[in-house]
């Protein structure tokens, strides 16, 4: 039960938890104590002496940022003294503070102005020389530090302490003479370094992306959301004269806080890129050529049309994407169920079967141990990954990490690394222990005791290449803490997953790498199924979706995204609408694939891989341009506001797809569809869904607001099962196995194109254990081929333990052309250049 | 003059060896305090003799072990041999000379506070102290004083000597733990106290080198014979190191509450040249200065207390007639901004603030409304800096400027320091 306990501050009472701080029950009063070091999400240390108050029968000033409240605890904050107290502290600051507020990227958002302004005294007494440090010196790729400006705080370094556990900044010498820095003068490497911008509460650290781009009062803020990868962070994009110029976090507990990873901080600035595609293209002469919108979307419309009547509407397909909004999603589906006749819709990850979403982004918070399978969520969602390295901090929550290539995370655990393919062999080992371990209490234990029965360790670790002292410190681990969390990626096997589940408890979750891949999925851009999730056999639904479209609606299952691909070669598929996805970076086959259709039209961005094999490019707007909706890795409905305009000559998504009917229309107009493809804003759309959506029925833009809309969903009883595990046999002359994944900064769209993350942009870099590489004559740097019998590929080596050894692992955009399937390690062979 | 206690082997030929201090009687006491006291008994007997902090704040020290929480282990305990306040060397000497007493007080109050790992943290200038210390720990742990099963009782202690990196800050106890937990010397949040929760987080007892190796004899002599000494507020003997102008400086160990005048006349061999004295700091650079119209008070905490200064570390600095105050106060000042850790704004900005004004007036920049700009800043500092350190600073400038005011404005009015030719 709570403590509550009754105080008085400046002759107003309140009760508060027992616990609280003065500086917090001030706060519940509406007093404010001015503060610098405190910040609510650190610990506190007590040191600016900003908040000191006057406590009766305490001796001298307390802090109140840190002295707990006492039952019948009288508190004064506005004596004299603490007057007096805030004003000397503020006359010290400023003593040897620059004043230089006028070019100051910080001036109009700066504590130590708004305090001067608020607490402090008008006229300086100090007639010395002021102390002269380091000026705009780079902390890393994104931070600039002033150390005159330092106010020394120690935000940014407890917040690398305490968050993200990389402590890379700490204080440096002594008195006056202390300055923040990095340890040997390091460049800042935390992948959530752009926090300590926010967080410094005046211009010492500062975003050089975005110094001396505007002015804090100059910018207008709009609340959004990051679509750089499936967490979908809170933030508030920034924008002066139609130019996005930064991006903050903004809170939100669910979700990240108020925290944001590198990538989504600094690369939302993709949208400035002068590769920018701002008119659209048609292919003339073998030549991508600027035309007309006009010129465009019939020459697309017509010729899609003619394919359709000539063959039939199936050989026509609809490829929507993972990174557009809802509405996009929507819009493509309903195009081509309604308008063109065909199932043939889908996209790249798309959750398989038996997929579940994580139960919120912050799910490590609730965790005993997380299990990452094959996955880093580093690369995947990095929130994820902050909030697993916050739990580690704070909980003790422990990670073991299953597969070839170590995560950053596994620091707080153990790393079972495992060749490629084998990630299953390695958890029915833990399952084989677990059932064999007494602290295990579970009723399912005997079953599967006798089903791990061939995964004693000492058999597993010989097939999978992991110790079996690593598969006993794990299994020790998942004894001794249970709820794990498995988060697991796109080609996962799930039947030794749910075993987990069914003895220890916990959750399993797919580690959405898109923004929103769960949000296409609900938008039907399935071949199977509709809006909502009903199937396209579903008479009834077919029925009742038929006459929301105005149309008669196709009763043969679509064909899903591999198949179509395969189909191009044969003409089963000879026209493709492709929507915001870069096949060709992503999926195998997709390039050979593309060139033989008939008809190919990419609406996108930029002129990605894929779109270069279009006939007709139709440029759309980025979703920080256009108002959409999004659903996260954890199911969670959220809106990413409008910041800007698009740039000229492009258009939303939602909108090129309604565009793209209403010219097919002119030239065969069908009898009252006008009507349904009528749309003047996205939030038509979402209202439109919402009366075939049933999860989605009861919520409006407003009701997501700027928080974002968690449906209820109740989590599934897992039901153990028998399993067997294949092991990969690598066929003759393919003697090492490439996996592939994302990494923190993926040159993948839309990422490659972000001017600030370029720097750091992960290159065409294969990485090569030591033992591989020495046999190969192989040196970091080298120029190496490696090649699968689907094709090779050129990259650079760099020789690491970060891999096992007998896997070679890249980005997925630099390898996709070689794999047997996105997800899937795939055998290869490796030589140098 | 009575026979020395504290000091009885300072002088003996190789009093540092454990032979010598054996012969001499050496740890004996432990032997006593091992057989005839439960760990209780041992907490009550120094409480009983009144037994003060020596390092500066003169808390005492049998309460400070009471603090301890009941039945939480481990526990450690931490000997504070940073001595770094200006005018302070008497735990140097102790150390150097007889660091077997020393250790044999640390073994008695880890008994007493059920500890079994202790350190000695020692400043790191005092290179060969600690080497002394080195060797003494091995020489104890040769002849089974420290490691297992002490003389049969079933009591183990492993005793560490760390070495300081050299700031005045260690020598706060929470700055100290940080220290020797490996991280940068920085005070830390008060609560938890160190009792509670200390080093590794675990309940710490922290006792200067003096307090401690008081110990042995009060275990030896008993309560009575230590509060017969002193006051009733200030029992017990205190080495004073009394420096500047006298003609014998030197460590002195005396009763509590003897005369100041004793100490300087009889001791100390009375004012260099016979000068005439301008100033005394009585407790170590931090304690305000008084002027010689206080020689006769008598040297225990209380009484200095009474006229506005402090015990301190007992480090008395005298102060000639023909030294220049503003000189000598610029000269503390530069001490105390060069060792502010930093960590809180009053303290770092402030005595920087206050060296420069210093300074500005000593070379004849100097104006009428920097004194009460000074005394402005002290009051910005004054119990609101994070640690003691800040209100350490304000000592001397707020003691001269009320002492030597005419002094301040002789140097501002001539735009000269009137002691320079």
């Amino acid at each position: 039960m709570e403590v509550l306990v009754n105080v008085t501050i400046d002759g107003q009472q309140v009760s508060v938890r027992a616990g609280t701080t003065i500086l917090d029950a001030a706060k519940q009063l509406g007093i404010p104590i001015p503060t610098f070091c405190y910040y609510a999400k650190l610990v506190g240390i007590g040191a600016c002496r900003m908040c000191l108050v006057e406590v009766e029968k305490m001796r001298g000033l307390q802090t109140a940022c840190t002295t707990k409240v006492q039952e019948g605890m009288v508190v004064r904050t506005n004596t004299p003294e603490v007057v007096q107290t805030r004003q000397g502290m503020l006359e010290f600051l400023l003593t040897n503070h620059p004043l230089d507020c006028p070019i100051c990227d910080k001036g109009g958002e700066c504590d130590l102005q708004d305090q001067v302004f608020q607490f402090g005294g008008t006229v300086s007494r100090y007639v010395e020389e002021k102390r002269h440090k380091a000026k705009a010196k780079p902390l890393g790729p994104f931070v600039m530090k002033d150390e005159e400006r330092c106010i020394l705080c120690r935000r940014c370094i407890r917040f690398l302490e305490e968050w993200p556990g990389d402590p890379e900044l700490d204080a440096f010498e002594r008195g006056r003479n202390t300055v923040v820095d990095t340890f040997y003068g390091r460049p800042l490497t935390s992948p959530f370094s752009g926090n300590v911008i926010d967080l410094c509460p005046v211009g010492a650290l500062t975003s050089i992306p975005f110094r001396f781009k505007a002015r804090s009062w100059e910018l207008k803020r709009t609340p959004s959301i990051c679509t750089l990868c499936g967490a979908g962070c809170n933030l508030t994009l920034d924008a002066k004269a139609n130019r996005l110029l930064r991006a903050v976090g903004r809170e939100n507990p669910d979700v990240n806080d108020e925290w944001l990873c590198d990538r989504g901080r600094f690369g939302q600035d993709y949208v400035r890129s002068d590769q920018r595609l701002t008119s659209p293209l048609i292919r003339k002469d073998g030549q991508l050529q600027p035309a007309t919108w006009d010129e465009a979307l019939a020459f697309a419309a017509r010729r899609i049309q003619d394919i359709a009547q000539t063959a039939n509407p199936d050989v026509v397909a609809a490829v929507g994407s993972a990174r557009a909004s809802n509405e996009a999603n929507y819009l493509l589906q309903k195009w081509a169920r309604a308008v063109v006749g065909t199932n043939n819709v889908d996209f790249a990850g798309r959750p398989a079967d038996g997929f579940a979403p994580l139960s919120s982004v912050t799910a490590p918070l609730r965790a005993g141990v997380v299990v990452l399978l094959g996955v880093d969520p580093l690369g995947d969602a990095p929130m994820v990954d902050l909030w697993i390295r916050r739990a580690a901090l704070t909980k003790g929550t422990r990670v073991v990490a299953i597969g070839p290539k170590r995560p950053v995370v596994s620091r707080y655990g153990v790393w079972l690394g495992c060749r490629p393919g084998t990630e299953s062999a390695v958890l029915a080992a833990l399952l084989h222990l677990l059932a064999r371990d007494e602290r295990v209490q579970a009723p399912a234990k005997a079953d599967l005791a006798g089903w791990t029965k061939d995964y004693a360790p000492d058999r597993v670790a010989e097939a999978t290449g992991v110790s079996v002292q690593a598969l006993k410190q794990a299994a020790d681990f998942l004894a001794a803490k249970g709820s794990p969390l498995v988060l697991y990626g796109g080609g996962a096997d799930l039947s030794p997953v749910r075993d987990l589940l069914a003895l220890l408890g916990g959750e399993a979750g797919y580690l959405a790498p898109k923004p929103n891949a769960w949000g296409a999925l609900l938008m039907g851009v399935a071949p199977d199924r509709y809006p909502g999730g009903a199937s396209v056999e579903d008479a009834k639904a077919r029925d009742s979706f038929g006459k929301q479209w105005d149309a008669r609606l196709s009763p043969r299952k679509g064909l899903a995204l591999a198949d179509m691909l395969a189909g191009c070669r044969e003409g089963i598929v000879q026209a493709m609408l492709v929507v915001e996805s870069d096949l060709v970076r992503e999926h195998p086959a997709a390039a050979e694939a593309l060139r033989t259709l008939r008809f190919l039209v990419v609406v996108d961005q930029f002129l990605t891989a894929t779109a270069e094999l279009a006939d007709v490019v139709l440029p759309s707007a980025a979703p920080s341009e256009t108002d959409g909706t999004f659903l996260n890795l954890a199911k969670r409905l959220q809106r990413a506001a409008q910041a800007t305009y698009p740039p000229k000559g492009v258009r939303p998504a939602w909108r090129v797809i309604a565009d793209l009917v209403d010219a097919a229309q002119g030239k065969d107009k069908k009898r009252g569809a006008e009507s349904h493809w009528d749309y003047e804003t996205a939030a038509e759309i979402w209202r439109e869904i919402t009366r075939g959506v049933p999860v989605c029925r009861e919520c409006t833009y407003e009701t997501i607001g700027t928080a974002g809309w968690q449906p209820e969903s109740a989590a599934e009883k897992v039901k153990p099962v028998p399993f067997a595990v294949e092991y990969p046999v690598a066929p003759e002359g393919y003697p090492l196995t490439l996996a592939a994944g994302q990494a923190l900064f993926p040159k993948a769209t839309p990422a490659r194109y972000s001017p600030a993350l370029a720097p750091v942009l992960w290159g065409d870099v294969l990485l090569v254990h030591p033992k591989d590489a020495e046999g190969r004559g192989i040196k970091t740097g080298d120029a190496v081929r490696v090649a699968s019998a689907r094709g090779a590929v050129e990259l650079k080596a760099r020789l690491t333990d970060e891999v096992v050894p007998g896997c070679v692992w890249a980005c997925l955009e630099s390898v996709a052309a070689l794999l047997e399937a996105p997800d899937k390690a795939t055998h290869v062979k490796l030589s140098r250049s | 003059m009575a026979e020395p206690v504290l000091l009885r082997n300072v002088g003996v030929p190789d009093s540092h060896k454990i032979e010598v201090y054996m012969q001499r009687g050496g740890y004996q006491a432990l032997r006593k305090a091992l057989k005839e006291f439960q760990p209780a008994a041992l907490v009550d007997l120094v409480k009983r003799s009144g037994l003060r902090g020596r390092g500066g704040a003169g808390f005492p020290a049998g309460v400070k072990w009471s603090f301890l929480p009941k039945g939480v282990y481990p526990r450690y305990l931490v000997c504070n041999a940073d001595e770094g306040e200006p005018g302070t060397f008497k735990d140097r000497v102790l150390i150097e000379h007889d660091p077997h007493g020393l250790i044999e007080g640390i073994i008695i109050s880890c008994y007493a506070c059920e500890v079994n790992t202790a350190f000695i943290y020692i400043r790191g200038e005092y290179e060969f102290g600690a080497r002394r210390l080195e060797q003494a720990v091995q020489e104890a742990y040769a002849r089974g004083f420290l490691g297992k099963n002490i003389l049969g009782s079933g009591f183990n202690l492993d005793l560490i000597v760390h070495r300081g990196a050299g700031a005045y800050i260690c020598g706060e106890e929470t700055g100290m733990l940080t220290s020797l937990e490996g991280d940068r010397g920085h005070p830390k949040l008060k609560p938890p106290f160190p009792a509670s929760e200390g080093l590794y987080r675990k309940p710490t007892v922290i006792n200067n080198v003096e307090t401690l190796f008081n110990v042995p004899f009060i275990v030896e002599r008993g309560a009575e014979w230590y509060t017969s000494m002193g006051t009733e507020k200030s029992p017990g003997l205190k080495l004073f190191c009394i420096s500047g102008h006298v003609n014998k400086p030197g460590v002195y160990e005396l009763p509590l509450a003897t005369p100041l005048r004793t100490l300087i006349y009889d001791y100390a061999g009375g004012p260099l040249e016979g000068k005439p004295i301008k100033a005394i700091i009585p407790g170590g650079s931090s304690t305000p200065m008084i002027t010689p119209e206080h020689l006769d008070v008598p040297l225990d905490y209380e009484s200095l207390a009474a006229i506005g200064t402090m015990l301190g570390s007992g480090a008395v600095v005298v102060i000639g007639e023909g030294t220049c105050i503003v000189r000598t106060v610029e000269r503390l000042a530069e001490f105390y901004r060069h060792e502010s850790c930093g960590k809180c704004i009053p303290c770092r900005e402030g005595t920087d603030w206050l060296y420069k004004i210093l300074h500005r007036i000593e070379h004849g920049g100097g104006r009428e409304e920097d004194l009460p700009l000074m005394l402005d800043i002290c009051n910005n500092i004054g119990g609101k800096s994070f640690c003691p350190l800040g209100d350490a600073a304000l000592g001397p400038v707020r003691s001269s400027i009320a002492h030597f005011r005419e002094e301040y404005l002789q140097h501002i009015r001539e735009k000269r320091c009137p002691f320079q030719d």
